[in-house]
C-alpha cells in the first residue's frame, strides 16, 4: 500500500510540473486574447517542453521513483510519454498552419525568423531522436552510439525549444515566467547529469572485482563479483543492478538481476544469458576485471511485498531474480511455502535445476517445470504456462499468496491474463519485464 | 478500463493535461486571465480626487491597454526628467517608436506601438498615472508638470514617424 501511495504522489507531482507552464498563460500580465487555435497551439507547446524535460528524470534511476514503479515500468512511461509529447509538439505546429496556412513557411529550418527556426530545429531533433530509437536495430546502431545520440539530440531538442520560447515568447515577457521554465528544465537535465557524472564518481569508490564466470545450463553464466576494499552493497533479494565493466563512466552498462543470496555480503552474483553483443562475451570476462554496479534497483522483492506464501513464475532467464529470492529465503530459514513454475525450452537448458533440487531440501519449495520442447518420456507439464497449468498447480489458498512473474514480455502478458482468469486479484501480482531497451 | 488506466497512468495524465490545454485555450481566446495581487499599480502618496481627477480614467486605461505587457514602469521618472523626456513620452504614446538603442551598454531593440486611437483625456490620464504610480511621485519633484488633454491634442500634429520619435528620445541609461 505504502509503495502505491508513493506512486500516486509521483503521478500527481508529474501532472503539476507538466501543467505548470499553463500558469504563464493564465496569470497576468498576458498578451491580448488571440483565436482559440493559436492559444491551444501555444499551450500544447508549453506542456510538451515540460514533458520533454521530465523525460531526463524518468530514466535517472532514482530509487524513490523506481521503488513504487520499477525501472522497467518507468522506461515504458519514458517511451509512451515521448510519443505523447511528440504528438503534442506536432499538434502545436499543425494548429498554427490550420490557423494560418501561410505559416507553413515556418517549417523551413533555414527560413522564417529565428523564433520559428529554433522551433523547427527542436521539432526535427525530436523526430530524429524518435526515429533512431524506433529503428535502432534496423539501422545497426550500437547501444552506446545510440545512447550518445539520444542524449545529445534530447538536450538539443530541449535547448532549441527553450530558445524558441524565449524568442517567440509573448507569454514569457515577465521575468519570473522565463526564469521558472528555465529553472525547471535545468533541474531536470541536471538530474540526468547527476546520474551520468556524480553517481559514477561515487561508484568509483566502491569497485568490484570479477571472481569467476561460471557456466550454467542453457548458455547462462553466473558472474561472481567480490567487493574490493569496501563491505559491498546491501540489496533486497529480487533486485537488480546495472553492471559496468572497466569504467564507472561507461555508457555500456546493462541491467542484470542479482542471483545470489542477499544474506552474503561482499560477494554477489548475476545470472546472465547469452542474448546479445555484451552478454555473449560474459563467459570470456577474465577474473580480476574491475566492475562497477549502479544499484540496487527494483521493487521485485518478497521483502517489499509481505505475504504468507509466494508463487514464482519464471520464463527462461527470468529465473535469475528467483534464484536470489530462493537462495535468500533458504539462507534465512524462512518457513513460508513457495511454488515455482519454471518454463524453459528443453530439459537440458533448465539453468540451476540441480541447485533447485538442493534448495527443496532446505525450504518449503515445490517446483513445476513446464517444457516447450519436452524430450521423450517427459511426464511433467509441457507447452507454456497456461490457465490450465495454473489451475492444476496453484495452491487452494492461492488468494493469500503473492505471485511474482519474470520472463519475456509475451509470457508475462499471457500469464497475467491467465491469473486473472483463475481469479487471482491484480494486487496480488507483481511482474518484472527485463526487455528494457 | 480501470485496469488499463492503473497500468498506464501516462495516458490518464495526457488526457488530463489535454483537458487543461483546451480549457485554458478557450479561456484565453475569450480574453480571460487570473490576476495575482493588485492589478492596478500601487500609488504611494495620499491623493484626493480633486487633486487628480484623471486618476480613475488612468487606471481604466492602464488595466485595459498597458498591463498585459508592462508589469511596472518604475523607470519613468528618469526618462521624464531627462532633457526632452516629457515630450518624448507623449510622442511615444501618440506615434509609437521603433529601432535600436543602447541601454546600459547593451544594444536593445526598442519597440512600442502607437496609441493614437485613445482620446486626449485617456492619453493624458494614463501618462499622469505613470508619473505617480510605483512610488514614481516620490522620485519626481513636487511641482511635476502633469499632462493636460489640450497638450495631447496639440502634439498630434505634425505626425511623426517611428524613426523621428526615436531620434528625439533622450537616453538617461546609455
Amino acid at each position: 500500500m505504502h509503495r502505491h501511495a508513493g506512486g500516486v504522489l509521483w503521478v500527481l507531482a508529474y501532472i503539476l510540473v507538466v501543467s505548470s507552464p499553463l500558469l504563464f498563460m493564465a496569470v497576468r500580465p498576458v498578451p491580448p486574447a488571440r483565436p482559440f487555435l493559436l492559444e491551444a497551439s501555444v499551450a500544447l507547446g508549453f506542456v510538451a517542453i515540460l514533458m520533454m524535460a521530465i523525460q531526463f528524470v524518468l530514466i535517472g534511476r532514482f530509487q524513490s521513483m523506481s521503488t513504487p514503479f520499477g525501472i522497467d515500468v518507468l522506461l515504458r512511461y519514458h517511451r509512451h510519454i515521448a510519443a505523447i509529447a511528440l504528438a503534442f509538439v506536432v499538434l502545436h505546429a499543425l494548429l498554427l498552419v490550420v490557423h494560418d496556412p501561410a505559416l507553413v513557411a515556418w517549417f523551413d529550418p533555414i527560413g522564417g525568423t529565428w523564433a520559428s527556426r529554433t522551433g523547427a530545429w527542436a521539432l526535427y531533433a525530436f523526430i530524429l531522436l524518435t526515429l533512431l530509437s524506433i529503428f535502432r536495430q534496423q539501422l545497426r546502431l550500437g547501444y552506446e552510439a545510440w545512447r550518445m545520440s539520444h542524449t545529445i539530440l534530447g538536450i538539443a531538442a530541449l535547448g532549441f525549444a527553450l530558445i524558441h520560447v524565449h524568442l517567440a515568447g509573448r507569454y514569457i515577457s515577465t521575468s519570473w515566467k522565463e526564469w521558472l521554465i528555465v529553472a525547471i528544465c535545468v533541474a531536470m537535465v541536471g538530474a540526468y547529469g547527476y546520474i551520468r557524472l556524480v553517481r559514477p564518481a561515487l561508484m568509483r569508490r566502491a569497485p568490484y572485482k570479477v571472481v569467476e564466470a561460471r557456466p550454467e545450463r542453457g548458455s547462462v553464466w553466473s558472474l561472481a563479483l567480490q567487493a574490493d576494499g569496501h563491505p559491498g552493497m546491501r540489496f533486497l533479494p529480487g533486485q537488480y543492478g546495472y553492471l559496468k565493466l572497466g569504467s564507472p563512466y561507461s555508457l555500456d552498462e546493462h541491467p542484470f538481476s542479482f542471483s545470489s543470496s542477499s544474506e552474503t555480503r561482499g560477494r554477489l552474483e548475476f545470472a546472465i544469458k547469452e542474448l546479445g553483443d555484451f552478454t555473449n562475451r560474459i563467459g570470456q570476462v577474465p577474473p580480476g576485471t574491475t566492475a562497477f554496479i549502479d544499484g540496487p534497483h527494483g521493487s521485485f522483492s518478497t521483502d517489499l511485498t509481505p505475504a504468507p506464501g509466494y508463487v514464482f513464475i519464471a520464463g527462461g532467464i527470468g529465473i535469475a531474480p528467483f534464484m536470489s529470492l530462493l537462495r535468500t529465503l533458504a539462507d534465512r530459514g524462512d518457513p513460508r511455502p513457495v511454488l515455482l513454475l519454471y518454463g524453459e525450452k528443453r530439459w537440458d537448458d533448465v539453468a540451476f535445476r540441480e541447485e533447485l533440487e538442493a534448495l527443496r531440501e532446505r525450504m518449503a519449495l515445490a517446483v513445476v517445470y513446464v517444457l516447450e520442447q519436452p524430450h521423450e518420456g517427459w511426464e511433467g507439464e509441457t507447452g507454456f504456462v497456461t490457465e490450465a497449468i495454473l489451475r492444476r498447480h496453484l495452491p487452494s489458498e492461492r488468494f493469500e499468496r503473492h505471485v511474482f512473474i519474470c520472463g519475456p514480455n509475451p509470457m508475462i502478458d499471457a500469464v497475467e491474463r491467465a491469473l486473472v482468469a483463475c481469479g487471482v486479484p491484480d494486487r496480488n501480482v507483481t511482474a518484472e519485464r527485463f526487455d528494457l531497451v | 478500463m480501470g485496469r488499463f488506466l492503473r497500468h498506464h497512468p501516462e495516458y490518464l495524465m495526457a488526457a488530463f493535461v489535454m483537458v487543461l490545454v483546451v480549457g485554458l485555450a478557450l479561456a484565453r481566446s475569450a480574453g480571460m486571465a487570473i490576476t495575482l495581487g493588485p492589478e492596478t499599480p500601487a500609488v504611494v502618496s495620499a491623493t484626493t480626487p480633486d487633486e487628480r481627477p484623471w486618476f480613475d480614467l488612468g487606471m481604466e486605461v492602464w488595466d485595459a491597454r498597458c498591463y498585459s505587457c508592462h508589469a511596472d514602469l518604475e523607470y519613468i521618472p528618469e526618462l521624464f526628467l531627462a532633457d526632452g523626456g516629457r515630450t518624448y513620452l507623449l510622442e511615444l504614446m501618440l506615434f509609437g517608436v521603433r529601432g535600436e538603442v543602447v541601454i546600459e551598454g547593451a544594444p536593445t531593440n526598442l519597440r512600442h506601438r502607437s496609441f493614437a486611437s485613445l482620446d486626449d483625456e485617456q492619453l493624458s490620464a494614463v501618462l499622469n498615472l505613470m508619473l505617480v504610480a510605483w512610488g514614481n511621485d516620490e522620485a519626481l519633484p513636487a511641482a511635476v508638470g502633469f499632462y493636460a488633454p489640450d497638450e495631447v491634442a496639440a502634439a498630434r500634429t505634425p505626425e511623426r514617424s517611428n524613426e523621428e520619435v526615436l531620434q528625439r528620445r533622450p537616453n538617461p541609461w546609455r
